[in-house]
């Protein structure tokens, strides 16, 4: 009885140990620090060669697309830091002047972040405060969370 | 003047707390009268949370732009079905929609239970209409859904609150935003209110736990009572994740169907637990063990479906620095460490009425097998819980948020998910206690011997890749597993009770419906981890393309014709047109699209498919340039379609699960019988 247990318990605690060896080992290498872009200029050299998650909001005006490619440049800013970043794949819908942007990549020696995975918020004029100005009133502008997505 | 819907909810807080106050004292006092009190309070709660979203479905539809709410999710333009939807659209509304879900879940258990388990009722009462008051009082106090808007006298500033402020007037906008044009779409219209169920219906479970533990009356009965409880929300999660998915593959235009987002995430993890504790109360019903376990996973269950909650609809995770900007964040925070402690205390106090004397008798043995398959969904569930909440943990202790990227849940997920694939055809056939190894030869050879077959046939055809090879061997076996059951037990029928193969099929399942609709829901498992196993083979391409130019992606070749613009409605539309080859020979000629929504100023991309069993093809117009050239982005997802497939096989096999039992049925139907005839004999004399 007491050796059934023994081997039992042997068994159990092998693939427990397992299952955590394998969760902790999948951390290696797939982090990536979460920050703002102000965040991102104050890291200096630490900044560059590592993934990194970085959030600010979409400069109007400096989108430039490609006429033969998806691959897009533009400037994200937050409380007057500026960032480059570039990228390549398709861009969520809800990518527009003023979203909320989050990108993950890499930033370069060179001055711009190479984003391989891009999300983007609609401006939220909702979530900040409790006031809006009535003459300047505009329904389109005053919600605009994208909640509940999946 | 406040709102007659914020007023019907403080009626159903107050009336909420009484039910709890009535039922818990009338336990104690054992008196019937006041027990039955708190079942009609909580009726009452019912009601009136039923009148609060009648309430805002009607100022919704009738475009009463004075609320607040109505205009941050709804407008005049909008199609009366998503106008439905607008209800669950935003925050407010979709914790309203929350609570009210609850109370007509609690209301149906409580109807459902009027002359039985009266010693557990009480509790069960006490505790569902504690969550009620807790989603409740959100509405109340934090995220209110009848917030007006008011506009400041000589001035054009716009305020919202419940209460008019002073100088002010009334304000009611000249139209709404309307729900974002992404969710308008009809899986994402009902993805929500199927998630949510699955969300609140584990309250039923919870309470009836809850209510054995604080009772004592700790034997099978609340487990048997909750079986059909447990099912019902376990599978809408599971389908309303597959919706959300399809959703996401139909609508946000990257060619998958799931990112481990936290929000995706909320749902798998209670799913996770669920479906432990669906699987180990088996062993608690068969061999009267692990009684403790159940009760922590079941906890664990509803924890992780008011935790998942909280992480839709606060958006913790997902921003840099969001938590203390959501003002619902404390409240959920107070109620989870609630849920967490209070449970724990009462199951340690029970500690000693719970424990067995019984043990396992062999690692081989179908009570192993369940254990282990406990042990991986619950592995699977902490690794997908650490990586959610690893931003909030770091935020905590080191002050900046890190993220784990999506490799690292691929990573963990994809082994721990193979090996339950595995179990899926292992577990069901070995014998409890313990199986000899002859007959492990016997049972195990043949399938063993088909999967091997179908592995030769894969590398025959050149497959290479690890994962996909395995996971595809490992379908081929649960699959002749399940086959080889049907037929021993057809054939078992056949001898003993003289019927056709095909009869002798149907009877089979008729009469033990838990365990050939349980093999049906794995054998929509196997299909689904088949269409999982495509993404091993998928591939994707961009082009620009001039009218008249081609593009080759493996046996496609798409021709560009050109793109024209038109105006419809509130949208502007791009529609390209493409001819479609497959092995040199047209088969079909397709529009991607791509939509700007004038007043959302938001374009929305609508892909376009060629589909079959075997693969889609995904086409995406990503942009139309002004000399009518165009940049395409083209995937080819192999075996997507078996994901969506495999939740109709799932839900055939839970339904079948969840039909009544031919012998109770017929019973009550004799008992209706014999009292109509006796009222029949009763009105003639």
């Amino acid at each position: 009885m007491a050796k059934k247990k023994i081997k039992i318990a042997f068994a159990f605690t092998i693939i427990s140990g397992l299952l955590i060896w394998l969760t902790l080992s999948g951390f290696e290498g797939n982090m990536q620090y979460y920050i703002s872009v102000k965040e991102v200029k104050a890291m200096g050299e630490g900044a560059f060669d590592q993934g990194l998650r970085v959030k600010g909001f979409l400069v109007p005006g400096t989108l430039q697309t490609s006429q033969n490619s998806l691959e897009v440049n533009f400037v994200i800013e937050e409380e007057g830091q500026e960032m480059a970043v570039r990228y390549a794949k398709e861009l969520p819908d809800t990518f527009k002047d003023g979203a909320e942007v989050l990108v993950a990549g890499k930033y370069h020696r060179e001055g711009y972040f190479d984003a391989q995975m891009l999300m983007a918020k609609c401006p939220s004029k909702y979530e900040t405060g409790q006031e809006y100005d009535i003459k300047n009133y505009d329904p389109s502008k005053h919600i605009d969370e994208l909640e509940g997505t999946n | 003047m406040v709102d007659v819907g914020h007023l019907i909810l403080i009626l159903a807080l107050t009336c909420a707390g009484y039910s709890i106050f009535a039922s818990i004292l009338g336990a104690r006092k054992n008196r019937e009268d006041l027990t039955r009190s708190g079942e009609h309070a909580l009726f009452g709660v019912m009601f009136l949370v039923t009148l609060a979203v009648f309430i805002l479905w009607q100022q919704i539809f009738a475009h009463d732009f004075h609320n607040e709410y109505v205009v941050g999710y709804s407008n005049r333009a909008m199609p009366t079905f998503y106008t439905v939807a607008s209800l669950w659209g935003g925050q407010k509304g979709s914790l309203l929609f929350w609570g009210w879900l609850l109370t007509v879940f609690a209301a149906l258990a409580v109807y459902l239970n009027r002359h039985k388990n009266r010693e557990l009722m009480p509790y069960v009462v006490a505790v569902l209409m504690g969550g009620a008051m807790f989603f409740i009082a959100l509405n109340v106090f934090v995220s209110q859904p009848f917030e007006k808007l008011w506009q400041i006298e000589g001035t054009t500033r716009v305020i919202k609150g419940i209460m008019q402020p002073a100088n002010s007037i009334p304000f009611a906008a000249p139209d709404g935003r309307g729900l974002n044009p992404l969710l308008q779409h009809p899986a994402m219209a009902i993805h929500p209110p199927i998630l949510y169920m699955g969300f609140v219906g584990f309250s039923i479970p919870f309470a009836f736990a809850i209510a054995a533990l604080i009772s004592g009356r700790l034997d099978n009965q609340w487990l048997k009572t909750i079986r059909r409880w447990t099912l019902v929300p376990w599978f809408f999660l599971g389908i309303g994740m597959i919706l959300g998915g399809k959703w996401a593959y139909m609508e946000l235009g990257w060619g998958g169907y799931w990112a481990w987002d936290p929000v995706e995430n909320a749902a798998l993890m209670p799913w996770l637990a669920g479906t432990a504790f669906i699987h180990s109360t088996m062993i608690q019903e068969k061999k009267n063990m692990l009684k403790v376990w159940n009760m922590a996973l079941i906890l664990l269950t509803y924890v992780l479906c008011i935790f998942g909650t909280f992480l839709t609809r606060s958006g913790v995770v997902s921003s840099v620095h969001s938590f203390a900007r959501s003002e619902i964040a404390p409240w959920f925070v107070g109620y989870l460490v609630l849920l967490i402690f209070v449970p724990s205390f009462l199951i340690i106090k029970r500690l000693p009425q719970m424990k067995t004397a019984k043990h396992f008798d062999s690692v081989v043995s179908r009570e192993s097998a369940f254990l282990i398959n406990n042990l991986l969904f619950l592995g699977a569930l902490f690794a997908v819980f650490w990586g959610t909440i690893f931003p909030i943990v770091t935020e905590a202790i080191r002050g900046v948020k890190v993220t784990v990227a999506e490799p690292f849940f691929n990573k963990v997920t994809i082994p721990i998910g193979l090996f339950l694939l595995f179990l899926t055809g292992v577990g069901p056939l070995v014998a409890w206690r313990k199986t000899s190894s002859n007959l492990i030869k016997k049972i195990f050879l043949k399938p063993t011997a088909v999967a091997l077959l179908g592995l030769a046939i894969m590398l025959a055809f050149g497959i290479r890749h690890f994962y996909a090879l395995v996971s595809l061997t490992l379908s081929v076996f649960v699959t002749a597993t399940i086959v080889s059951e049907y037929h021993r037990g057809a054939r078992a029928r056949m001898r003993t009770n003289q019927e056709g193969y095909f009869t002798a099929l149907i009877r089979l399942l008729q009469k033990n419906k838990r365990r050939y609709g349980g093999y049906i829901v794995h054998f929509g498992i196997v299909v689904m981890f088949v269409g999982f196993t495509g993404k091993a083979f998928d591939t994707e391409k961009e082009a620009h393309l001039k009218p008249g130019e081609s593009m080759q992606i493996r046996s496609y070749t798409l021709t560009y014709k050109g793109f024209k613009t038109f105006e419809d409605l509130n949208k502007v539309v791009w529609q390209a047109e493409m001819d479609v080859y497959k092995n040199g020979k047209m088969v079909k000629t397709i529009y991607p699209n791509k939509h700007y929504y004038i007043v959302q100023e938001q374009p929305t991309t609508e892909v376009v498919l060629r589909s079959t069993l075997q693969e889609d093809l995904y086409v995406v117009l990503a942009q139309p340039n002004d000399d009518q050239s165009a940049v395409f982005k083209v995937y080819i997802n192999p075996l997507v379609n078996l994901v969506w497939l495999s939740g109709l096989i799932v839900t055939l096999g839970t339904f079948i699960i969840l039909l009544p039992d031919n012998k109770v049925k017929s019973r009550k139907a004799g008992v209706r019988k014999a009292q109509q005839s006796a009222v029949a004999q009763h009105e003639i004399a």
